[in-house]
């Protein structure tokens, strides 16, 4: 059995030669050396004729099993060569994710922009719905509608921006009174409620307002929100409560709101409403003043004056208004300890508070 | 208004107020009379005594210097002094080692040239009692010896601010707000009781006044005046100085003190003529004649209006009614007899001739706010009698008055009485108070109330508060003394919520949404004023923007028209600090004047943008690019495609602008017309500002956008069948626009021609002069069958015919 002992030395040496086969341009002449046509197992097994026909199927099945072994140890080296060229191909594709990604620059909204979408959102809550009015402004929306006469000391509280006329004088609007820069959002209740003519009316005024004041306390331009809630009964103590409500959600669930009788024309008992510190949570710091106090809204029930301006009848409606100053929330809220500071547009401000 | 405690102590017993200061005085804040601050006026005076100068030799070192033996009343001190006023036997304020000044100086052992000091002597500016003085302060002869000073000056005082509203009339005084502190205290004032020695002579018999009122205006509504003859004009003794001092005023002479110490005191503004430079026995309170002039105290003479109101005697205008005296009628030192005016007058017209000569003064500030209307005369009495108190004369008999009908009515009529029902009060207020309550309320703050039964009330309301005039001011005095803190908040239940949305709702989301929309793209939000300056204005404006009538100064005259103005120059401020890649964007109104407008202004909301130097941060530079204008057009198409905009289309601009770069600018077109444009701005500026890269700006119209937007949506079947793409390759004039080939093979290609889109474009020498080569990808596409190699040939044929008819373009070859 000759040829038996060759197909176990063929088969000896081929595995031999995979298992040297460091490459695999090796790995493939060891294919067509042994296992082509024209190779050497090919070669071994034309004599298979001369064996006899008795010993010819052991002979054919040894010479089986060794080229199924020979192939799967081919195919397992082909494989892992392979393997191999894929993960050097792989390493040689290394990226550095530490680089920079290639991202905008950040972009951000205003601080003013962001406060003013925060509080809104709060009174949203509570059913009150955006209203707007002009920039520009009649003397009579700003002020006469809003129990300010023209005699009374409280006009002195706000310095007016006039609005020039072609004579070089305050222009003029059509209801004949002065053409001004709002002073406050105020004048939006008397629009609404002119335009409204019924209760129930709950609006919230956003928007820039004007004052003839400039130092380190006053931006001659500024922002308020306003709220105003009219219906047949609406008291005094719902007032409160809106209010507590805001503060609450606004500063945190244990913020405290004081309200202290003042004064603004178009209102009735008027107040100012001061929330607990949220430096020192009422304790007193520098930021309170060591009141443990911070005053940040002023409202009170709409004067009966301001009904019958708005066109409607204080005997039969009733209502509350409350409105506060942005740029002080802000700065309180987002620790920024200069006003002027919200209105320099320096990028290195600016990109602070995001989108 | 500035109270002192001293002085309150002349009217109520202020012992619980020293005891607890600063809990009665956020009592008093919480009643509506805000503290504002206080200030302990002994602050500083620690270790200060009066002393006396023994002796006072020369400097052994110093010509200048003198060595001054200064008894204490315990010791005698040895004190080194610069100052050339005093000597020996002169009463002085020392300050002995320890002490620690009010202008932040201690004393402290020291020695000069060689000589030892123990103290110093103080000057007035040391003691910040006044802002000049020369030498030290040299006291009265008769001033005691080793007395804490602070005690001698009656500084053991301390002083509080009040921020009084303008509905407070009546708390702008000492007796005020002790009528004030009196009711939170639960204790009754003492009101100082006139005792005056008059002469037998009357004032009637040398003076007659009257009240004239003009063209229905009564602007004068009483006028009340008493003769004082024989004054001595001097100085004004300790306590009146003390007490002037004290809140902050300073010691004119012992007459015209007097009348500013009963301003401080009760409120009521009065004035002192030198009754010899009046002409004539007869005083009038009337209306000005227009073009009539007048010299004032302050020294200054104006030209006064038919709108004001005047003291004249029968010649000429002697007073500013309300405001200022006259010149011409001033008190001064050689005055021996003086005419003292009491008197009440219109608000509305005292601060309009205020402020109409910007003469705001005390006097003024209260008549504006209104006197009470029944404590003139008392004022006038007890000025009388504290003159002769301090500056002798005659008081003559009686006074003479005058009043006009509403002047009249308001002294000897009825008090205001506003009827007042319980249920309606609580329900107003969210309170459950009970009649007997809010009666006991109410009059411990000087109102009575009466009404029998019924919850019910007639509430009179005293004449101090003429402020207090319909029935909800009563429910803010109720709620004042009750507290406001007792209100128990309750939410308002809101059960009818509108059932729309309205236009301003919708602005302000579609607002918020474009400033998240541009944040996200990388922009930052800017916040500029809505004025500027005139100059930028028309440097970067779009028209002549609305001019202001009182600006606060040159910077800000004018309502901008773009908001460029404020853009640019922070952009410049920006890159001026070395900030590489600068965008920013602005949200709000622009100002445009029109005559046709309520106001004569129109307002338009705009977006406006402005970006420069790269498009990504921090990315390698092999990845990056410069922002360019497509940059800027992407960001905002991709906004207004966000937001609805359809069918965005560019114009050139019929004119150049002169802001921009004459070839790289574009009109946006929605809708209507022109409504905003993308450009580079004019190259002169990146080297005006030294600044290598282009800038780019885009500025359009909200309205517009708000206007044309189309945000709903609707479900658009998917083809069954496949897409082709084909590419065209034409050759054309390098002006034409690619918005011009695009939309005329989207013309020839109707219906198949679904999208068109430049992928391709070059120029080159071989194509010809002033040629350009344009590939056009387009998608075709039939919702009903596959495309047939025929259809399409068809089509592109088409195409090309229209391209060459429409353009006289050719394929490439």
């Amino acid at each position: 059995m000759d040829l038996l002992n060759r197909i176990s030395e063929l088969e000896g040496e081929c595995l031999k030669a995979i298992a040297v086969a460091t490459t695999a341009e090796a790995l493939q002449e060891v294919d067509l050396k042994y296992l082509s046509k024209k190779g050497l197992f090919s070669e071994c097994m034309k004599s298979l004729r001369d064996v006899s026909s008795e010993d010819r199927p052991k002979v054919g099945a040894r010479a089986n099993e060794a080229k199924t072994r020979i192939d799967a140890a081919l195919t397992a080296k082909r494989n892992a060569f392979a393997d191999e060229a894929l993960n050097a191909q792989l390493q040689s594709e290394a990226i550095d994710a530490t680089l920079p990604a290639l991202r905008r620059p950040p972009g951000s909204t205003h601080l003013i922009t962001k406060v003013m979408g925060e509080l809104v959102r709060i009174f949203q809550r509570l059913g009150f719905e955006i209203a707007d009015g002009p920039e520009v402004e009649t003397e009579f929306h700003n002020f006469d509608a809003l129990n300010m006469l023209d005699d009374h000391p409280a006009r002195d509280m706000q310095d007016t921006f006039f609005v020039g006329g072609v004579d070089g004088k305050t222009a003029k609007a059509t209801n004949q009174t002065g053409v001004v820069l709002r002073t406050h959002t105020s004048p939006v209740q008397i629009r609404t409620m002119l335009a409204k003519k019924e209760p129930p009316v709950r609006i919230l005024a956003p928007g820039a307002v004007f004052r003839s004041d400039y130092d380190v306390t006053h931006s001659p331009m500024f922002h308020q929100l306003e709220g105003l809630y009219v219906n047949k009964k609406v008291s005094f103590a719902e007032l409160k409560g809106c209010l507590l409500f805001f503060a609450r959600e606004y500063f945190g669930p244990n913020t405290q709101i004081r309200m202290r009788p003042s004064f603004f024309p178009f209102v009735e008992p008027g107040a100012e409403i001061d929330v607990s510190c949220v430096m020192c949570s009422g304790k007193g710091c520098r930021v309170c003043k060591e009141t443990g106090w911070l005053e940040i809204l002023g409202g009170g029930m709409v004067h009966p004056s301001v009904f019958k301006a708005a066109g409607m009848d204080s005997r039969l409606v009733q209502g509350f208004a409350f409105g506060m100053g942005i740029e002080r929330i802000a700065m309180l809220k987002y620790g920024v300890p200069d006003l002027r500071l919200l209105f320099e547009n320096d990028p290195r401000f600016l990109k602070q508070f995001g989108i | 208004m500035k109270i002192s405690v001293n002085w309150l102590s002349k009217y109520m017993d202020v012992a619980p107020l020293r005891a607890d200061l600063s809990g009665v005085l956020a009592r008093l804040t919480m009643r509506g009379l805000e503290v504002e601050a206080v200030h302990d006026l002994s602050k500083g005076f620690e270790k200060v005594i009066t002393a006396q100068i023994e002796a006072r030799d020369k400097h052994p070192n110093a010509d200048r210097l003198s060595v001054c033996r200064v008894n204490t009343g315990k010791e005698t001190l040895q004190i080194v002094c610069g100052a050339q006023n005093m000597k020996a036997g002169d009463k002085v304020a020392l300050a002995q080692i320890g002490a620690h000044l009010p202008i932040n100086l201690k004393i402290e052992k020291s020695k000069i040239r060689d000589v030892e000091s123990f103290g110093m002597l103080c000057s007035e500016t040391e003691l910040a009692i006044a802002d000049k003085s020369e030498g030290i302060l040299i006291l009265p002869a008769n001033a005691p010896v080793g007395l804490p000073l602070a005690q001698y000056l009656e500084r053991n005082d301390v002083v509080f601010t009040l921020n009084v509203t303008p509905n407070r009339g009546d708390a702008l005084s000492h007796w005020g707000v002790a009528r004030e502190l009196a009711a939170l205290l639960g204790q009754t004032l003492k009101q100082p009781t006139i005792q005056l020695k008059e002469d037998k002579t009357t004032t009637a018999s040398k003076y007659k006044v009257s009240v004239e009122s003009s063209g229905g205006t009564e602007r004068c509504f009483q006028y009340h005046a008493r003769a004082i003859n024989g004054v001595k004009v001097g100085a004004s003794p300790q306590w009146l100085k003390t007490a002037l001092e004290a809140v902050g005023q300073r010691s004119i002479n012992n007459v015209v003190d007097i009348t500013n110490f009963i301003l401080l005191e009760l409120g009521q503004p009065l004035h002192a003529f030198d009754s010899d430079k009046l002409r004539g026995g007869a005083i009038f309170a009337r209306s000005a004649k227009s073009g009539e002039k007048i010299p004032l105290l302050d020294g200054t003479e104006i030209q006064l209006t038919a709108e004001d109101a005047v003291i004249a005697d029968a010649e000429r205008p002697v007073a500013l009614a309300g405001v200022m005296g006259g010149g011409n009628s001033e008190v001064t030192e050689t005055t021996k007899n003086i005419l003292l005016e009491g008197a009440q007058f219109l608000p509305a017209s005292v601060r309009k001739t205020a402020r109409r000569f910007q003469k705001q003064t005390d006097s003024s500030y209260r008549f504006e706010r209104q006197v009470d209307a029944r404590q003139v005369t008392y004022a006038l009495d007890r000025a009388a009698q504290l003159i002769q108190e301090v500056a002798g004369g005659v008081v003559l008999a009686g006074r003479v008055s005058a009043y006009s009908k509403q002047g009249e009515n308001l002294v000897k009529g009825p008090l205001r009485s506003i009827q007042l029902s319980i249920d309606e009060m609580n329900s107003f207020l969210g309170t459950e108070l009970s009649r007997e309550r809010t009666v006991e309320m109410l009059e411990s703050i000087g109102f009575t109330g009466k009404g029998a039964g019924s919850g019910m009330l007639d509430i009179e309301v005293p004449s101090y508060r003429p402020d207090v005039q319909i029935v909800e001011d009563l429910y803010e005095e109720v709620v004042r003394v009750l507290g406001y803190n007792s209100i128990v908040a309750s939410v308002p239940v809101l059960s009818d919520l509108p059932a729309t949305t309205s236009g301003a709702e919708k602005r302000f989301a579609a607002v918020e949404n474009v400033k998240k929309s541009l944040a996200r793209a990388g922009f930052n939000e800017a916040l500029h004023f809505a004025f500027v300056s005139e100059e930028l204005n028309k440097k970067w404006g779009e028209g002549p923007g609305v001019r202001l009538a009182n600006p606060l100064n040159e910077e800000f005259t004018t309502l901008k028209s773009s908001l460029l103005t404020g853009l640019v120059p922070s952009f410049v401020q920006a890159i001026y600090r070395q900030e590489p890649n600068v965008r920013m964007f602005e949200v709000r109104p622009v100002f445009y004047p029109d005559p046709a407008s309520e106001t004569g202004v129109t307002e338009q909301w705009r977006v406006a943008l402005i970006a420069s130097g790269r498009s990504y941060s921090n990315a390698l530079e092999k990845q990056d690019r410069d922002f360019d204008f497509y940059c800027m057009k992407g960001v905002v198409e991709e906004l207004l495609d966000e937001m609805g905009v359809r069918g965005l289309r560019y114009q050139n601009f019929e004119k150049a602008d002169p802001r921009f770069h004459p070839t790289q600018s574009v009109r946006i077109v929605m809708g209507k017309g022109p409504s905003g444009m993308i450009a580079r701005l004019h190259p002169k500026y990146e080297s005006e500002w030294k600044w290598k890269k282009p800038v780019f700006v885009a500025e359009f119209s909200l309205e517009r956008v708000l206007e044309v937007a189309k945000t709903e949506r609707k479900y658009v079947a998917i083809s069954k069948f496949p897409k082709v793409v084909r590419e065209l390759s034409i050759v054309a004039d390098r002006t034409l626009s690619a918005d011009r080939i695009v939309t005329t093979v989207q013309k020839h290609g109707k219906p198949l021609v679904e999208a068109v889109q430049v992928v391709d474009l070059f120029s080159s020498d071989k194509l010809g002069a002033g040629k350009m080569s344009v590939s056009i990808s387009m998608t075709l596409a039939d919702p009903m069958r596959t495309l047939e190699e025929t259809v399409l040939e068809g089509v592109q044929q088409k195409i090309i015919q229209g391209l060459s008819k429409d353009l006289g373009v050719e394929l490439r070859k």
